[in-house]
């Protein structure tokens, strides 16, 4: 290839070996908490779900210094009500101007908005005409394309049917009730894409950084879980590539051996690489002598180049 | 003629239909004809439509079936409209979605759109995103040109998948036609596995009322 790749960033992530409980939330009759799964082959796979890393991303980024949300959810706690979210009439106004908008809120770049309020669309209030609580801010309906591409998370060893016993206190009486909570002892990975193209043209590349750091480590797991699991990167396999969706960066769990009794092999997602022409860059001390947080120097510095 | 190998993680083609809180909405066994339209359009950076009016045909099938399948919760906005109030309201709501894994796709595509594909696979294409194939979580990991041995989808009884989708929420469904999967694999396409895109029928000429003037008596 003549010239360097630089639209698009894919990054793989494995995680160290830990205990999954990214419950689904939901019973299944009985007083349990579930795993997602995904079935391939004879066997089960837990999930991490797509929105549920998406979650845990912006989480990691409200806890950064000096970072401005749009979200009003605190990384450490819910609120209830009209205080959760901000509805949709609010947004309009101050996403009215999209580059000003994006300037000050970090999530509003990445991961995009839509104004669904009623009357937006082909209802919408004409241009011109003051927009009222019931109308949109303009003839279409505002919204954003999100920057940040997040996959679903696969587990890398079938689930065999963990399940924890505990007891819990009854939010109303103080009482203590059991109950149980599928957990699953493994590695976790997924792949995020990050448009880099559109970044650059925004002018906006020094905020990429901030969101590479947030991969250090991920809560994923709602608050109905037993514990909070905490998603280190055990490796980050990362590459810039310029055609569309071309990253490589995936493979089925059937294919490889990453099971969290071995020790972590990416010879086959090396040898995938070099069949298809390309070569990919790993950071984590266990597969090669880079930490992760100088693999992420390395993309930073990369970046600065590209 | 271009042969492309499409390779996604994940995949969930909605059938269109209202899906009470916690009930399963199910998907197509493989991308409808539309879907695969939109995914090149979006690759080669150019406007729903633009396939359809570029005299260009495709068929497409499994390179390789689905690896997994499994049901995922996941929050979706429902809109209910509330007679008493008289206005419809967004609540969102957690949903499970059937979902497919491990997902690689065979395209070929003939006609105007192959010089466009071939400037997208050398990066060449002015668009604006990233790539996905079905849903913006369904993410596209490898695009290539490949010709391999593939089960086509052909004409037939077996499934019915949308040729035309997204007519607008609640007004119109979506135009159906009958499918099914070539029972052999082979390299070529078949003559039955050719696509064209859907073209809306030309609305006939409105008629003007003529005035009928009575003969005073």
């Amino acid at each position: 290839m003549s010239k360097e790749s630089n639209k698009y960033l894919g990054v793989l992530f494995i995680s160290r070996p830990m205990t999954g409980s990214n419950s689904c939330g939901e019973t299944d009759g009985g007083n349990g908490s579930r795993l997602q799964f995904v079935t391939i082959g004879n066997n089960t796979y837990s999930v991490l779900n797509g929105p549920a890393i998406r979650y845990g991303i912006r989480n990691a980024l409200q806890r950064m210094p000096e970072i401005k949300m749009w979200r009003k959810h605190t990384p450490d706690g819910y609120l209830y009500g009209k205080d959760s979210v901000r509805t949709m009439v609010e947004a309009k106004g101050e996403v009215a101007d999209e580059a000003k908008a994006i300037q000050e809120y970090i999530d509003l770049l990445f991961f995009g908005y839509m104004i669904a309020a009623e009357g937006s669309g082909k209802n919408a209030v004409a241009d011109g005409e003051e927009a009222t609580e019931k109308g949109a801010a303009g003839k279409k309906t505002p919204k954003r394309r999100g920057l940040i591409q997040v996959s679903m998370g696969l587990s890398t060893s079938p689930f065999l049917g963990d399940t924890s016993f505990s007891l819990g206190t009854k939010a109303k009486d103080g009482e203590l009730c059991p109950y149980t909570g599928q957990r699953h002892f493994t590695r976790y990975y997924f792949t995020v894409h990050f448009d880099l193209e559109r970044l650059r043209e925004e002018g906006l590349m020094d905020r990429l950084p901030i969101v590479l750091q947030c991969l250090r480590g991920l809560q994923v797991g709602g608050k109905q879980s037993a514990n909070l699991a905490e998603v280190v990167p055990e490796a980050l396999v990362w590459r810039f590539f310029d055609v569309p969706g071309q990253s490589g960066l995936w493979v089925s769990p059937t294919e490889v051996s990453w099971e969290p009794e071995k020790k972590l092999d990416l010879q086959r997602l090396f040898d995938s690489a070099a069949d298809c022409g390309y070569t990919v860059n790993v950071a984590g001390n266990a597969v090669s002598g880079t930490s992760i947080d100088d693999g992420l120097k390395a993309i930073t510095k990369a970046l600065g180049k590209v | 003629m271009i042969s492309l190998l499409v390779k996604v993680v994940s995949g969930h083609y909605r059938i269109p239909g209202v899906v009470p809180t916690m009930m399963l909405a199910r998907t197509y066994p493989i991308a409808p004809p539309s879907t695969m339209v939109g995914f090149i359009e979006s690759m080669c950076g150019k406007e729903p439509g633009a396939f359809a009016n570029s005299n260009s045909k495709f068929a497409y099938g499994w390179f390789n079936k689905p690896g997994g399948r499994g049901t995922l919760l996941r929050l979706d906005h429902v809109w209910t409209s509330d007679k008493v109030l008289k206005k419809t309201t967004d609540h969102v709501r957690p949903v499970k979605r059937d979902v497919l894994f491990d997902l690689s796709y065979r395209m070929v595509v003939e006609g105007a759109f192959e010089e466009l594909i071939r400037e997208a696979l050398d990066g060449k294409a002015k668009r604006y995103g990233l790539l996905y194939l079905g849903e913006s979580d369904d993410m596209v990991y490898w695009v290539t040109t490949k010709t391999a041995p593939t089960k086509w989808v052909v004409p037939g009884n077996s499934m019915a998948l949308p040729i035309k989708a997204g007519r607008g929420f609640g007004t119109l469904s979506p135009i159906y036609r009958g499918f099914a999967f070539l029972e052999m694999d082979t390299d070529e396409v078949p003559e039955d596995a050719w696509l064209e895109p859907y073209h809306e029928p030309a609305k006939p000429p409105k008629r003007s009322r003529k005035k009928i003037v009575r003969a005073p008596r």
